[in-house]
């Protein structure tokens, strides 16, 4: 199953996020290490919010708010996509991520991809 | 969340680093996996009931090696290997170096093993499944593939085989078969040779798994990432290849919009590695290129098929095969049309490995229609059909014969 593994970071200054290099070498590490493991098919880190913009669509019209999302309490800072074979691995695997105690609370929010047989399923097949 | 399922996925990330520093110390891969073994089932007792430890790893080698040291001391073997795990039990190196994974991964794939063992010894010691498992996944009895198994691991211990790489002049033929089994893993996942399930996916995301493992363990061989590339562009394919009945897609036909970009794009990563290593280039790689010209083309219509032609053709050089030169016959068609690719299959036609495959049918059915030769092609379909081993495709190729002569 695949499942993408989005990384979120929780009451802290996006600046400290998006500028903290001490955390390259140990991501390197874990990202090596979910290479190796050969459960690692894609991954990426984000720029901040000040670089982004978000499309609001309600009531059948749309607005552009540009970051940064101040009001946001959490800020999106990377992804991962992952094939495991169950979302006890991945849990097990987002488990070891390694965390930086000056960064707020971080969050590892994994969300198991549609696989063809639900999207069969929904549709009736 | 179940508590045993995290124990079985804690169990599937260490396993086979763990059974690897085991082998080290006890210097047998079935005695290692015993040890493992009875380490997991000591975290099914323990771990539901006092939650997973901090390293989890580091808990299933120190309770492994207890257990062998317990049971070396109680069966007093030599002294030699009881003074070895004394003095291992004291380091505090994690589990298994990643040598000791691809040394394992070796063993696993030894010669002196049939090559259905191999695939079963692998799965079992490097992908951390269980006999019940591979025994599913291989359509055979569990006490069969129970059997299969431990005969596998005596044979590895009668035949001495010894755990380490090896030498560098039988490596290029080791790593074939290891790379062979890990193919064979694949197909049997992405195309079941029998019953009636055409897709197991999660086998073949198995071997994907086992392929980049391989790839992280030697980076510097080409075929490794070739084969990588050919198992995930052949993958990206598998939502749009089966239809909502059931029925197999033909390429042709595919909805490209199903494909698997992630899978694409990694795969595509994977060949541009295995080419960049600047090596001769190996038959996976090559068929990965294949792959590939279909996984660039945003149409059927837009398929490069002149560049397939030419990798069919090199491909023809590396690894001679009826079934190679029987898909090079589709290239041919593409570029120059049915006659030629009738007359290039009409070539193999004596050759007695291809009197029982149904493809071999199935192409030369849908280029007698194309050349508007009904009748034969409706003949042809229809042995084809009998030749399936599918339900599935047998049912898609009476479909065809029925449509040749209506």
């Amino acid at each position: 199953m695949k499942v993408l593994v989005v990384i979120k970071v929780v009451g802290t200054d996006e600046d400290i996020v998006a500028g903290n290099v001490e955390m390259l070498a140990p991501m390197g590490e874990y990202n090596d290490k979910l290479s190796k493991a050969g459960i690692l098919l894609d991954a990426a880190g984000l720029r901040p919010s000040v670089e982004a913009k978000q499309v609001v669509l309600e009531g059948g019209t749309t607005s552009v708010v540009d970051g940064p999302f101040t009001e946001a309490k959490e800020i999106i800072a990377g992804y991962w996509i992952w094939q495991v074979g169950s979302m006890e691995e991945a849990v097990e695997w987002a488990r070891q991520c390694p965390v930086d105690p000056k960064v707020g609370r971080g969050l590892l929010e994994i969300r198991p991809y549609w696989e063809e047989a639900d999207l069969q399923a929904l549709l009736g097949g | 969340m179940d508590a045993r399922r995290t124990v079985e996925a804690v169990w599937r990330m260490h396993s086979a680093r763990l059974v690897a520093a085991l082998t080290r110390l006890v210097h047998d891969v079935g005695l290692a996996e015993d040890f493992a073994q009875d380490a997991y089932l000591a975290a099914l007792e323990q771990w539901p009931r006092e939650g997973v430890p901090a390293e989890p790893a580091g808990w299933l080698l120190t309770t492994a090696r207890r257990r062998a040291i317990d049971m070396i001391r109680r069966e007093r073997v030599r002294d030699e290997k009881y003074a070895l795990l004394a003095v291992a039990d004291d380091d505090e190196g994690g589990t298994g170096t990643d040598s000791e994974l691809l040394s394992l991964v070796f063993v696993a794939c030894h010669p002196v093993l049939s090559q259905e063992s191999r695939a079963a010894l692998t799965l079992r010691l490097v992908g951390g499944l269980s006999t019940e498992e591979i025994a599913h996944a291989f359509l055979v009895p569990p006490a069969t593939m129970g059997q299969r198994i431990s005969r596998a691991k005596r044979t590895l211990t009668e035949a001495e085989v010894p755990f380490a790489m090896p030498d560098p002049d039988a490596l290029p033929a080791r790593l074939n078969a290891v790379l062979e089994v890990v193919y064979l893993i694949f197909t049997e996942g992405y195309s079941a040779t029998s019953g009636d399930r055409w897709i197991r996916r999660d086998l073949a995301e198995r071997a994907m798994r086992l392929g980049r493992m391989l790839a992280g363990l030697m980076p510097t061989e080409p075929e490794v990432f070739g084969l990588v590339a050919l198992m995930e562009l052949q993958a990206s394919r598998f939502a749009a290849r089966i239809g909502r009945d059931g029925q197999p897609v033909l390429l042709e036909d595919q909805d490209r919009g199903r494909w698997d970009r992630t899978l694409i794009a990694h795969g595509l990563g994977a060949l541009s590695r295995a080419r960049g290593l600047r090596k001769p280039l190996g038959p996976y790689t090559v068929q990965a290129a294949i792959a590939a010209c279909h996984a660039r083309a945003p149409r059927f219509a837009d398929t490069d098929w002149p560049a397939i032609l030419a990798l069919y053709d090199a491909l023809t050089h590396l690894a001679p095969s009826p079934v190679v030169r029987l898909n090079r016959v589709v290239a041919v068609l593409h570029v120059d049309g049915p006659q030629a690719a009738l007359d290039a299959v009409d070539e193999l036609r004596d050759d007695p490995r291809l009197g029982r495959y149904h493809l071999f049918g199935a192409i030369r059915g849908d280029l007698l229609m194309r050349l508007g030769r009904q009748a034969e092609a409706a003949d042809e379909l229809e042995r084809a059909a009998g030749l399936a081993p599918t339900r599935q495709e047998r049912t898609l190729l009476m479909e065809r014969a029925a449509a040749a002569t209506r």
